[in-house]
């Protein structure tokens, strides 16, 4: 097989790589070891930072997120809710922080306005009433699968390739360049890849990848835990108005909000799980802010990886840039590979466009960058990844005919059936988390217990499962969901565990 | 709040799950005058109507018991704290027996071996381990001992129940069966509680004679039907039996997915017997308080609606559940019983609650966190004594068991009731 260029990793810097260089009429194919957004794209608070947050201690980022986010405000509004951001300090919070607060925007150029605190207090009626300052910036909430998966569809569009569940095995070199890569696919399948130029953009994974070229690239490993409440707390992004710590922001997810984050200094970028002691950090944290978030019902936990480019590790890493780099690695001896590390979601499009000017450079290809210009694709299929659109279409025109396969989400059979046609038409791996990351399946109040057995049952009548298949891959997802549970699971979300095992020990004996 | 002494009760027994209706039948059985509180639809509607007794000990080794009162046994032996072990052999089977024998003359048939587990295929593929199931289920028990060519009939738009997913995966335990997929005979809605919605369609005689019709067109040399456990609400027997005259082979139902049909059933035959021996039901109500005098109760109080009484009694049962009966209720700091605030034995930190793998065979520590009792099943206080000389508790709320992962449910729930009673009956 071969290609122009061949990218590794489909979390959101891959495929907006993948769609800025088919636009430029570069053929590329991404692989990727298991889905989309598998590491820190899929597990973010899905933020379009506005840069305030980063006035204080990284005027790069700041600068680069202003931009961005008002590029993709225009270009992927399908993929934004444009909620607005506030900043909000309570009784004990810096003051000189946030006197400093709006020079420090107004220098970057990034607008923000003061708010009277009862007006504050009107616009988020759930803010604490010992709120001391609060500042409107242009912060959005953005969804990330939608985002990637429109990235890719569009890439496709133009003809990328994408091969999920496909891993890296092992580079073939010669004196000055990777000559041919070598994949394996999960069904134990071995591809030979024959590319021009290779891209590493495996996020934390980075390291690793560019140790197969026999190169050595210093990351530091921070796990950010986040928490998924059952309702929605407030209407904008909520940030914490002092130098960034942990619990800091509160941001809208359509139906839920999403309480980060942590930053825990981890060895190496698996494994990375939610712990208990993260979890009550951030319920104690954003309960100062938005007091409700104190007793709420939380219904998952979810943890993801930054690779922060850097010599030496610090505590926490907040004191590090969350700006990105492209490595060249030309001058240590591999021509045509390149790195692409760090950065932000909101900053994606930017560390797309860097690497693709590099690849392009070397390629010998002219034609310009096209994705600060064309807007992202609108599919039909990436919607249901949207929450809420499931149980407003329902709403609009209820159909009592058409089964919900998800009752929390209110997903109709007829959406995962789509997805699934798709899933089998690209040859991709048909398991339940694949289902569950192109939809809201399994992301209600049940975490799966019910909807996961009934996306089994009915895999079974499509005659895509055979023999007793279907039982692990139940167990396989029941096992991934367990790992965002574990840690919130107090309240009724135990007592919604615990009819969980009642059905899946109880009744079905899984465990034996 | 009113409190007039001629109100005074035996027993009040405070939750009508398995163990609170249980302990009501024992009491009423009894003679003592009895007032079951609470209301019956959580649990019960997710049970599988398959009574456990015991199916594996210890659960970190999964050893599994065909003999589950040789189990039981072993249990006793190893692990004293374990609610069976306070009740002793003998009281364990008093209790079991005697629940048999009220649901005989309920008219809700059960099968099982005298000595002997049943392994009862689910609508998963996997297989249960229970002791008792409804009669109804007992042919697919028989069928699968004997593996015989059987029918597995599924129905299109039942999202929780898929006969080509059973079949698939029994195929190579169970070979000789095959899955047909129907039409079900009546317009079926997409909405919630599909299984009690289609086993209300059933006890109409022409619905049941449309659906036979079409069993009998697709049986080609099978000798047993297996069908979803939808096969009518109360006469299921009578309905099951209807059918296989006219498909003129065995029928037997699956259990499935919440809400249970063959766990309404139950509740209902239990409802109609504690209505026969003139329960007090109070359906609405819930327990809000008890009165205590020093170690003992003296009421407990009531709200139904905006009102509360409180109603005198000499005895009360205890049987409030777990977290999702709402008997404990957990928060990030900790777990307490919800009504009394006794003290519940539990892992020091939230962090040791679960383990990291769902399915750990070793089970999660936290579904051992429960009230901890004297031999009599009364819950010690702070001082590690016996709280109150006429306070019982029995089911799932009771410490140092694991029923999800040991399959003793049932046997528990019942055990403790009878035991409960018991105690009450000799000690007050």
């Amino acid at each position: 097989m071969e290609t122009e260029v061949l990218i590794i990793g489909a979390g959101v810097t891959g495929v907006g790589l993948a769609r800025d260089l088919a636009l430029r009429g570069v053929h590329c194919i991404v692989v990727e070891a298991k889905d989309i957004n598998a590491g820190a794209s899929g597990a973010n608070n899905g933020l379009l930072h506005s840069g305030a947050r980063y006035v204080s201690n990284d005027p790069v980022s700041a600068k680069e997120c202003r931009d961005e986010a008002r590029l993709l405000k225009t270009l992927a509004p399908t993929c934004i809710e444009d909620t607005g951001g506030l900043f909000v300090a309570v009784a004990g919070d810096d003051e000189t922080y946030i006197a400093e607060f709006p020079r420090l925007c107004a220098r970057h150029g990034i607008p923000v306005k003061e708010l009277q605190r009862q007006e504050a207090l009107e616009l988020e009626p759930a803010l604490a009433d010992t709120l001391i300052a609060a500042y409107l910036v242009q912060d959005a909430a953005i969804n990330p699968f939608r985002l990637s998966l429109e990235n890719i569809t569009q890439a496709e569009a133009h003809g990328a390739r994408l091969m999920t569940h496909t891993e890296v095995i092992r580079f073939e070199l010669d004196s000055s360049r990777i000559r041919a890569a070598h994949l394996r696919q999960n069904n134990g399948r071995e591809i030979i890849v024959k590319p021009q130029q290779v891209v590493n953009a495996t996020g934390p994974w980075a390291a690793n990848v560019a140790s197969l070229a026999g190169l050595s690239i210093p990351l530091a490993y921070y796990q950010g835990t986040l928490l998924i409440t059952q309702t929605r707390v407030t209407t904008a992004v909520i940030n914490h108005l002092r130098p960034p710590a942990d619990g800091d922001i509160i941001s809208p997810g359509g139906t839920v909000s999403l309480v980060g984050t942590t930053s825990v200094a981890l060895d190496a970028p698996s494994p990375c799980r939610p712990t208990v002691a993260e979890v009550d950090l951030l319920v104690t944290e954003a309960a100062a802010m938005v007091p409700v978030l104190g007793d709420m019902r939380y219904v998952r936990a979810f943890a993801g990886v930054r690779p922060l480019p850097a010599a030496e590790q610090t505590t926490d890493g907040r004191s590090l840039s969350r700006s990105f780099v492209v490595l060249d690695h030309h001058e240590a001896g591999v021509s045509n590979f390149i790195t692409v590390t760090g950065g932000k979601l909101t900053t994606f499009r930017l560390m797309a466009e860097k690497t693709a000017d590099l690849v392009c450079s070397r390629l010998g290809v002219t034609a310009p960058c096209l994705t600060g210009t064309v807007p992202l694709s609108v599919t039909e299929i990436n919607q249901w990844t949207e929450p809420g659109l499931a149980p407003r279409i329902w709403l609009k025109q209820p159909n009592p005919k058409e089964p919900l396969l998800c009752e929390c989400e209110m997903v109709p059979l007829s959406a995962v059936d789509q997805i699934i046609d798709n899933l089998m038409a690209k040859g991709e791996t048909l398991d339940l988390s694949a289902i569950g990351l192109r939809s809201r399946v399994g992301k209600g109040s049940c975490q799966g217990a019910f909807c996961g057995f009934r996306m089994i049952a009915h895999l079974y009548e499509r005659g895509e499962l055979e023999s007793d298949q279907g039982l692990n891959r139940l167990r396989q997802f029941l096992e991934r969901r367990w790992h965002g549970l574990r840690p919130i699971l107090w309240g009724p979300q135990l007592a919604q565990e615990e009819l969980q095992e009642a059905l899946h020990c109880g009744l079905f004996g899984l465990e034996m | 709040m009113t409190y007039s002494e001629n109100k005074k009760v035996d027993l009040v027994v405070v939750g009508a799950g398995l163990a609170g209706m249980a302990a009501a039948l024992f009491a009423l059985e009894s003679g003592l005058k009895t007032v079951l509180l609470g209301s019956t639809a959580g649990e019960m509607f997710f049970a599988s109507g398959a009574l456990d007794l015991l199916g594996i000990h210890p659960i970190e080794q999964q050893k599994r018991w065909e003999k589950p009162w040789v189990g039981i046994s072993s249990l006793i032996e190893d692990c004293p704290e374990h609610p069976y072990a306070r009740l002793g052999l003998e009281n364990i089977r008093n209790g079991w027996n005697k629940f048999l024998d009220i649901l005989r003359r309920a008219e809700l048939g059960y099968r099982g071996w005298p000595e002997r587990n049943i392994m009862l295929a689910t609508c998963a593929g996997t297989f249960k381990i229970t002791h008792q199931v409804p009669e109804t289920m007992w042919p697919g028990v028989i069928g699968f001992k004997e593996k015989l060519a059987t029918l597995i009939i599924g129905f299109e738009g039942m999202k929780d129940f898929s006969a080509v997913q059973m079949v698939n995966t029994l195929r190579d335990r169970w070979p000789g069966l095959r899955a047909q997929r129907l039409k079900f005979p009546y317009p079926l809605t997409g909405v919630e509680r599909q299984n009690v919605f289609m086993a209300e369609a059933l006890t109409s005689p022409e619905v049941l004679a449309k659906m036979a019709k079409a069993i009998i067109s697709s049986l080609e040399r099978e000798e047993l039907v297996g069908v979803p456990a939808i096969l009518g609400l109360r006469q299921s027997q009578a309905v099951t039996a209807e059918l296989e005259r006219q498909i003129g082979v065995p029928v037997f139902e699956i259990p499935t997915m919440p809400p249970s049909v063959p766990g309404l059933r139950l509740r209902d035959a239990i409802e109609q017997e504690l209505l026969r021996l003139r329960a007090v039901l109070m359906q609405g109500g819930r327990a809000v308080a008890i009165n205590q005098n020093g170690r003992k109760c003296l009421d407990v109080v009531v709200q139904s609606g905006q009102s509360q009484e409180a109603i005198g009694t000499r005895g009360i049962v205890l049987a409030t559940g777990r977290f999702l009966g709402g008997g404990l209720v957990a928060g990030r700091n900790g777990i307490r019983e919800a009504l009394l605030d006794l003290p519940v034995y539990q892992p020091e930190k939230r962090k040791d609650w679960h383990l990291h793998s769902f399915l750990d065979p070793r089970g999660h520590p936290v579904n051992r966190a429960g009230l901890e009792v004297d031999d009599l099943l009364r819950p010690l206080g702070p001082d590690g004594r016996c709280a109150c000389e006429n306070l019982f508790v029995a089911g799932s709320l009771l410490a140092h068991q694991d029923w999800k992962r040991m399959k003793c449910g049932s046997g528990l729930a019942i055990a403790t009731a009878y035991g409960a009673v018991q105690s009450f009956t000799n000690h007050c």
